[in-house]
């Protein structure tokens, strides 16, 4: 359960090496920087390296110009060969770049923009099809008006009402919503006829004046020029091709310097600058501290110091896991990380997480295949459940060896529940014929699995808290050392009566290992004030009694400042207490029974299976094998997946509650294309 | 199955409604053209507005555009019912009749038949009982009479519209009382007990708002006497009898009096605004949209659905009215009914 150690690397150095010192730093892969300190308030003459954005302008440059040539950038490309270091020398590239396909692209927009219009005038020729009169002439008369436009097709009708009016109304082409027209009226009458036809929704098609013959004649016409066009479209294209080919490899490399130069531009941000000296500091993991040195040192005039980290230290948190545990750290982060000083679950998780998954869902056939689909998906894609899926499938494929399973099939490996020293071991005087008739041993077993589980977890949160001096939650938490002799002692008194007759719950037994704990749980406050004012801190951070840290109590606290503490009167005490060890027993119970799921699962895939059996006895030859290969393939996925989820369920609710401290901040390597390395 | 896919797309429809930070942001549109880009995007009316140039579009066209969004989403919902087609879920058919007609009448009454025409929802004509040209070419109310004899309208209206000195509110109120002669007779088709009675609520509840409002504006605008404005009251009543307005007519301040009544629990529930019909229409709306959430009737989810949309469609004139006189957005949507 490893936490990466971490060590803390003071940097300061002549200000002219800051950007090499950064760079440095990037380079590394394992230097997660800090925020600048708060230096407002104090008499010290320091400020921030702000970031001047040096590059910012010139990338957006090179971006507009790879839009231009159509290229397409890469900020990960490899630039090495690209000589500029300074913004002058990138300003001159771009600059020549620019002076190459300015004329070209202004042309090509100039023409796109033309086409596009005169696409419009013909779409909207379109509509007046068979109007065989010269638009030049009739747009030229004085005392007639011609309208072009379209009208709602509901609004035709209305026209009926109007046929006193002046205007002569032609139609053309009619739409789903709207017929394409013509209306004409004299000059005088215009403005009445125009608002009329408004009113009904007339819209007007943009028809230039420049417009000669009938429409067939106008539209040719327009088709020829649009011709033209699209040749000099091409012509312009094909000069821009030209450019991006020559250019467009050396613009991409230039583009991701500019990125990489400017992304470390952004890192000066954290730096400090007092006495013309820079300041900054970061983490660094220990295993890697002398290399680290070694690199900065090679600057010249910068100094590293290391320190260990300490308790009031924010230390980034790096897991550290093998290959086998290492998918799960998935889970882990989901939940949220582990203080620094606490423990990483991850191994917990892993071995937890496949054994469940497989008691849960154990089938040796449907387990390989798991197997299988978890390690292509690992190898086709980077997605963080497939390796996650490829252990399951195995823990899986064990199990259905235990359980005698292979594709829902139990006849061909002898299950564990038969073997004589185990079923009589859960008083069956008989070898159970198949799973259901063992489903009580399978219940018991899931109970003790549970039990275990809950124990171990109560161990953990011990060994945690004491380790971060919490002793409310190590000693007299619910799942600290009072809570763990109670539910232990309790578990191992009820359990040797029932199952081997051994009668342990005496007097002095439930008195000093059930009520004792109880009783000191119930008074843990009490206690905890007196050791308080004996100088014994019990720094009770409410941690690992199943309470997520979420920082609320401190704002509280905070809050609180400068008010005189509550006084409880002691009705409310013993109310509040009773309450709280209800909840407490009442939860062992609850969290107990939840494992019960464990053998319910089991259950119900025999089940599932059983039906497709049945049904494939239905069949014969092929019809039943396409149902046992249906069942089998429905089976491991709605089970396989909701099995999956449950034990995440148990895993966070069950588990983790029980003794992760979270809070933990990830550690990311400052990265000079900006990408940060958790 | 055909009770709950009208109550179920009711309600499905009812989730694609404006929402008041929707409606903030209409209010700070600037122009018509922006207010249709946006209608434009929201599922209720991107079929009717798909095709319109927003730099084009006026004001009388946006306005007409929405009118025909609710009643293409009314039709739509409506195919999903299996029931008559001619019966009490064609109410919403029946209304823009019984305000067509109306409208035609007031028209035709005036001499600017145009105006009715010009107005005209088209896409009506097909599902109402007269035709729309025929009607306002109509000379005068004796012509419409005849127009109208064919149609259920001709026999209770024959006799005021040929009358030498015609009442066109006393024609308006028997077209009204059409409308809900019609719709108590198919409820009474439709459902028994408490979903009849209920359903009648849904009309009556408009009948006692009609009522207020038009003594409201009888008495403010017209200083007309209590027994004239007794002739005009639709005869249907829930909350708030004829004698109740009797004898707040008869008070020594009745504009006072009728005023206070709009916020009274006979009407209005909600005391949001100072003005009265806003806080009718507030009240109407959370009813309906109540009624909405909890009836498992599809006349009631349907009925429902339907004023809530005709609220979004007289809030979405309110901001467009809003924008093209250059209100401040604050003092619009004091007008709205959210």
């Amino acid at each position: 359960m490893a936490i990466e150690k971490v060590s803390l690397a003071y940097i300061e150095g002549s200000l002219r090496k800051v950007n090499k010192t950064l760079k440095k730093c990037c380079e590394s892969g394992c230097f997660h920087m800090n925020p600048p300190p708060d230096t407002s308030g104090t008499e010290l003459a320091a400020k921030n390296l702000k970031d001047k954005g040096l590059y910012e302008r010139m990338i957006k440059r090179a971006k507009a110009l790879a839009d231009n040539l159509g290229v397409k950038l890469d900020e990960n490309a490899p630039f090495d060969e690209i000589e500029y270091n300074v913004g002058s020398d990138f300003k001159k590239y771009l600059d020549e770049l620019d002076r190459q396909q300015a004329g070209v692209y202004e042309e090509q927009v100039r023409i796109n923009s033309e086409i596009r219009s005169k696409s419009a005038i013909y779409h909207n020729l379109l509509g007046f099809s068979g109007f065989d009169a010269d638009f030049a002439e009739l747009l030229a008369c004085k005392y007639l008006k011609p309208r072009f436009g379209r009208i709602p097709n509901g609004s035709i009708k209305k026209l009926d009402f109007y046929t006193e009016k002046t205007f002569f109304f032609y139609q053309f082409e009619k739409k789903e919503n709207y017929t394409w027209c013509l209306y004409i009226t004299t000059t005088a009458e215009a403005n009445n006829i125009d608002f009329l036809f408004g009113g009904l929704g007339f819209e007007r098609s943009a028809l230039p004046d420049y417009l000669k013959g009938s429409t067939d004649e106008a539209a040719r016409k327009l088709l020829s020029e649009m011709d033209e066009d699209l040749v000099k479209l091409g012509e312009a294209d094909k000069k821009l091709k030209e450019i991006a080919a020559r250019e467009g490899d050396k613009l991409s490399k230039v583009y991701a310097k500019l990125v990489s130069l400017n992304s470390s531009y952004e890192l000066r941000a954290n730096v400090t600058v007092f006495d013309n000296s820079f300041h900054f500091s970061g983490y660094v993991p220990t295993k890697d501290v002398k290399r680290f040195t070694e690199m900065i040192n090679s600057v010249g005039d910068v100094t590293v110091n290391i320190r260990d980290v300490t308790a009031d230290d924010k230390a980034p948190v790096m897991l550290k896991n093998n290959w086998l545990f290492r998918p799960f750290e998935m889970f882990v982060k989901m939940y949220g990380l582990p203080a620094a000083n606490g423990m990483d679950p991850t191994p917990l998780v892993a071995i937890t997480y496949m054994l469940l998954y497989g008691m849960m869902f154990g089938d040796l056939g449907q387990g390989l295949c798991i197997m299988i689909l978890g390690i292509i998906l690992t190898k086709v894609t980077k997605a963080g459940l497939a390796p996650i899926i490829a252990r399951i499938g195995v823990s899986s494929s064990v199990f259905g060896i235990l359980y005698g399973s292979v594709f829902g099939n139990e006849e061909i490996i002898q299950p564990f529940f038969r073997l004589p020293k185990i079923y009589e071991l859960f008083g069956y005087t008989e070898a159970p014929h198949d799973v259901f008739k063992a489903s009580n041993m399978f219940l018991i077993l899931a109970l003790i699995v549970g039990v275990c589980l809950i124990l171990t977890t109560m161990i953990v949160n011990i060994i945690v808290s004491l380790r971060m001096g919490d002793l409310e939650s190590g000693i007299f938490g619910a799942n600290g050392i009072c809570g763990f002799v109670f539910y232990g002692s309790l578990i191992v008194g009820l359990g040797g009566g029932i199952a081997l007759g051994i009668e342990l719950m005496t007097p002095a037994y439930i008195i000093g290992l059930i009520a004792l704990p109880l009783l000191l749980i119930f008074f843990k406050e009490p206690i905890l004030h007196a050791l308080e004012s004996r100088g014994i801190k019990p720094a009770r951070t409410g941690k690992g009694s199943g309470v997520i840290d979420t920082g609320l109590k401190e704002k509280l606290a905070k809050m609180q400042e400068g008010k005189p503490a509550e006084k409880k009167s002691v009705g409310m005490f013993i109310i509040e207490g009773f309450i709280d060890l209800f909840e407490i027993c009442l939860s062992y119970l609850s969290n107990t029974m939840s494992y019960l799921r464990i053998g319910g699962f089991v259950l119900s895939h025999a089940g599932l299976m059983l039906v497709f059996s049945i049904i494939a006895d239905m069949f014969d030859g092929a019809g039943s094998v396409a149902v046992l290969v249906f069942g089998n393939i429905f089976v491991t996925g709605f089970e396989g997946f909701i099995v999956g989820i449950q034990v995440l369920r148990l895993e966070f609710y069950e588990l983790f509650s029980r003794f992760f401290k979270g809070g933990g901040i990830p550690f990311k390597s400052v990265s000079i294309n900006t990408k940060v390395q958790v | 199955m055909a009770n709950n896919a009208v109550t179920a797309k009711s309600r499905a429809v009812s989730g694609k409604l404006l929402t008041r930070d929707e409606y903030i942001s209409l209010l700070h549109k600037s122009s018509v053209g922006a207010v249709t880009s946006f209608l434009k995007t929201r599922p209720l009316y991107a079929a009717a507005f798909t095709d319109i140039d927003e730099n084009a579009v006026h004001r009388a066209r946006a306005e007409s555009l929405i009118e025909r969004s609710v009643f293409d989403n009314y039709i739509r919902i409506l195919k999903f019912h299996t029931g008559k087609k001619d019966g009490i879920m064609s109410f919403y058919i029946r209304r823009i009749e019984t305000e067509q007609l109306i409208k035609a009448v007031t028209a035709i009454a005036s001499g600017s038949q145009e105006s009715f025409m010009f107005s005209f929802p088209e896409y009506v004509t097909d599902y109402i009982c007269f035709d729309p040209i025929i009607v306002a070419e109509a000379k005068d109310l004796v012509t419409l009479s005849m127009v109208l004899a064919p149609t259920p309208y001709g026999k209770p209206l024959h006799k005021l519209l040929t009358d030498p000195e015609p009442d066109v509110n006393k024609i308006i109120t028997t077209i009204n009382v059409c409308y809900i002669q019609w719709a108590f007779a198919k409820i009474d088709e439709f459902a028994f007990g408490s979903s009849n009675a209920l359903l009648k609520d849904f009309f009556l509840r408009k009948t006692d708002a009609d009522n207020l409002l038009m003594c409201y504006r009888m008495k403010s605008a017209f200083k007309a006497d209590a027994d004239r404005i007794g002739e005009l009251l639709i005869p249907y009543h829930k909350r708030l009898s004829r004698k109740q307005i009797d004898e707040a007519l008869r008070t020594s301040d009745p504009v006072s009096v009728l005023r206070e009544m709009f916020v009274t629990e006979r009407v209005a529930t909600a005391r949001v605004s100072d003005i009265p019909e806003i806080n009718v229409n507030v009240s109407e709306y959370r009813y309906f949209r109540h009624r909405l959430a909890v009836s498992a009737n599809e006349v009631e989810a349907l009925y429902s659905l339907m004023m809530l949309m005709k609220a979004e469609s007289t809030n979405l004139f309110r901001i467009i009215e809003g924008i093209r006189y250059g209100l401040p957005p604050e003092e619009t949507e004091k007008y709205l009914i959210v």
